[in-house]
């Protein structure tokens, strides 16, 4: 699998505070990944981290395969773009002065695609109202575009709707989605709110203390959180046999414990492994979202 | 860096605050003028010298406040983050704001002198020194504003707050100013002094005593090279050594210290620019 970006045991310290714990990372290409993490977890420190805005205590980095020591890493940053807590823009400029400007210190020839950057974050009609005067969702899309001047592949997004009303969350959903899809441009994101990253990310990472605890595909976190019989049995055996004989889907999780997702009459089930010399010590129907998921993993008493 | 340059240059012509010093600057100038002109008595013309070095002890207080605002606005606005994040190198970031502020303060002192010149011309005189004077002058004049951009574009890039920034920058500007003035009476005391008496035929008679006040060589020495590496104090010596009145029993900045004075903000601006640039490449940007 082609890696966008890799972390080797990356760690970050203020004095004797560790930002950054030991923290492995791995974004496809393609993807959207989503960082989760509650406030403190250290993922603001690792945006800035890969943004070269700090250096690493220890560990290393690597953006397209270029390490982060080696000097090449100036020219792959010129294929990414991001927008950190705030969108860095120019209050006293207009939208399309903002962008230029952006142009200009990126040393792009022409101002060619300039409006068509404009119209695809939605900002075309803004005229010579200045960014001071622009909504929070709009500072947040010409942020984005600005990220996008130089046709990047790779766009970091820490909290990109913190603060948004709820059109403005819409809208920025459905910009990532489209930059994903039409472009092909892989994201991170990083998000508290986790129902709206659910609806988004393709992949998913969880941090705490500096320290990556899980990184997860969509589909396998899905296959987690979909509904499902938890069930303790007497037979491991002899309920798989049963579950393979009508193909159910299942899991095994230990010698006691399996996960069958089928939605299916529980006296009819305890019967069919009863026959099956089975018995069922305990049960539970369970369905995770994103945000119990998280909360489970991180042990139950953490928020988000 | 030509990149960061440029998009410095383009975003200046739209400053605020650079064409506001500008104006001040042009307000300065006049009134200057007027003043010389209006207090100017006789009919020889004195010439303009005095009066176009003399914006060299207020630049210091203009470079401090654009840059700590121009560049400042880099960190508040979060731009600053757009060029790191672009992939420029902070000794570039940090080498493209030096140049801008150095080209800022170059453009105000031509500004000032061009008005003085144009104005005072006509109606003052035209220079009274000579060509090499004034050009080792002009040259001495560039690189204390290479000095005062120095550091304040250290000061800037190392402080994250553009309010802060500007308070120090300006504090700064008047902490130079009293150190100069403290360092001066030392800088420039003589040896001996001169004084008077009337001999037995009733003629005055000059003769020289030696200064009981006189720091000695080593610690006159220091205080002049201290001096000279402040941006304050060298334009201050300047200032003074082109006022200076014939027979005047101070110690200023000789013909020959003229020609090599620049070297000394030379040195400032080596030490200074290096420390900063080490730091900023160091520094955990938000």
């Amino acid at each position: 699998m082609e890696y966008i970006l890799e972390t080797n045991q990356l760690e970050k310290t203020y004095h004797h505070f560790k930002a950054i714990n030991d923290l492995n990372m791995h974004i496809a290409k393609g993807t959207i990944y989503g960082l989760i993490g509650k406030n403190g977890a250290g993922k603001t420190t690792l945006i800035r981290l890969i943004c070269g805005l700090q250096n690493p205590t220890n560990g290393t980095y690597t953006i397209y395969g270029i390490p982060n020591t080696d000097k090449q890493i100036l020219d792959v940053r010129k294929r990414m773009g991001a927008i950190i807590e705030t969108p860095s823009i120019r209050l006293d400029a207009t939208a399309e002065d903002n962008l230029k400007e952006q142009y200009r210190m990126m040393g792009l020839p022409s101002f060619d695609n300039l409006q068509e950057i404009l119209k695809l974050v939605g900002l075309m009609d803004t005229g010579k109202k200045k960014a001071k005067h622009f909504s929070l969702g709009m500072k947040q899309r010409l942020g984005i575009a600005i990220a996008l001047a130089g046709n990047p592949d790779f766009l970091i997004l820490d909290e990109p709707i913190n603060g948004l009303d709820p059109e403005g969350i819409i809208e920025i959903r459905e910009l990532i989605l489209k930059l994903n899809k039409e472009r092909g441009i892989t994201f991170l994101i990083s998000s508290h709110y986790l129902d709206e990253l659910s609806k988004i990310a393709t992949d998913y990472g969880f941090i705490e203390n500096g320290h990556m605890i899980q990184e997860i595909r969509k589909e396998e976190l899905e296959k987690k959180c979909k509904k499902r019989l938890e069930l303790e049995v007497s037979n491991i055996k002899e309920c798989v046999k049963y579950f393979e004989e009508k193909q159910f889907p299942y899991e095994v999780i230990s010698n006691e414990k399996i996960y069958l997702y089928h939605k299916m009459n529980i006296t009819e089930l305890a019967i069919a492994l009863s026959e099956k010399n089975c018995i069922i010590n305990k049960f539970e129907e369970k369905e995770e979202s994103l945000e119990s998921y998280y909360i489970n993993l991180m042990g139950g008493d953490n928020h988000v | 860096m030509y990149k960061l340059l440029k998009a410095n240059f383009f975003r200046l012509v739209k400053n605020k605050i650079f064409w506001g010093i500008v104006i001040i600057t042009i307000l300065i100038a006049s009134f200057i003028l007027l003043n010389t002109i209006l207090n100017h008595q006789g009919d020889t013309k004195e010439g303009i010298d005095k009066i176009l070095v003399m914006y060299i002890h207020f630049i210091g207080i203009f470079i401090a406040m654009f840059t700590s605002l121009f560049v400042g606005t880099e960190y508040s606005d979060g731009t600053l983050r757009n060029k790191i994040m672009i992939g420029h190198s902070r000794k570039n970031i940090y080498l493209a704001n030096l140049i801008t502020s150095i080209v800022v303060g170059i453009c105000l002192e031509l500004i000032y002198m061009l008005v003085i010149t144009i104005i005072g011309i006509p109606t003052l005189g035209t220079l009274q020194m000579t060509t090499e004077k004034f050009l080792f002058i002009i040259l001495d004049i560039i690189f204390i504003i290479i000095a005062y951009a120095s550091i304040f574009t250290c000061v800037t890039l190392l402080c994250s707050d553009i309010t802060v920034s500007t308070v120090t920058c300006i504090i700064l500007v008047l902490v130079m100013l009293v150190v100069s003035m403290a360092l001066s009476s030392t800088a420039n005391a003589t040896k001996y002094y001169e004084n008077y008496f009337e001999n037995a035929n009733g003629e005055i008679e000059v003769y020289q005593e030696p200064n009981p006040d006189y720091p000695g060589d080593v610690k006159k020495n220091v205080a002049k090279t201290i001096l000279y590496c402040i941006p304050t104090g060298q334009a201050s010596q300047i200032v003074s050594q082109v006022s200076k009145k014939p027979f005047q029993l101070v110690d200023y900045m000789s013909d020959n210290e003229l020609k090599i004075a620049f070297l000394y903000s030379l040195g400032t601006t080596v030490c200074i620019t290096g420390i900063g640039i080490y730091c900023f490449k160091q520094k955990d940007l938000k």
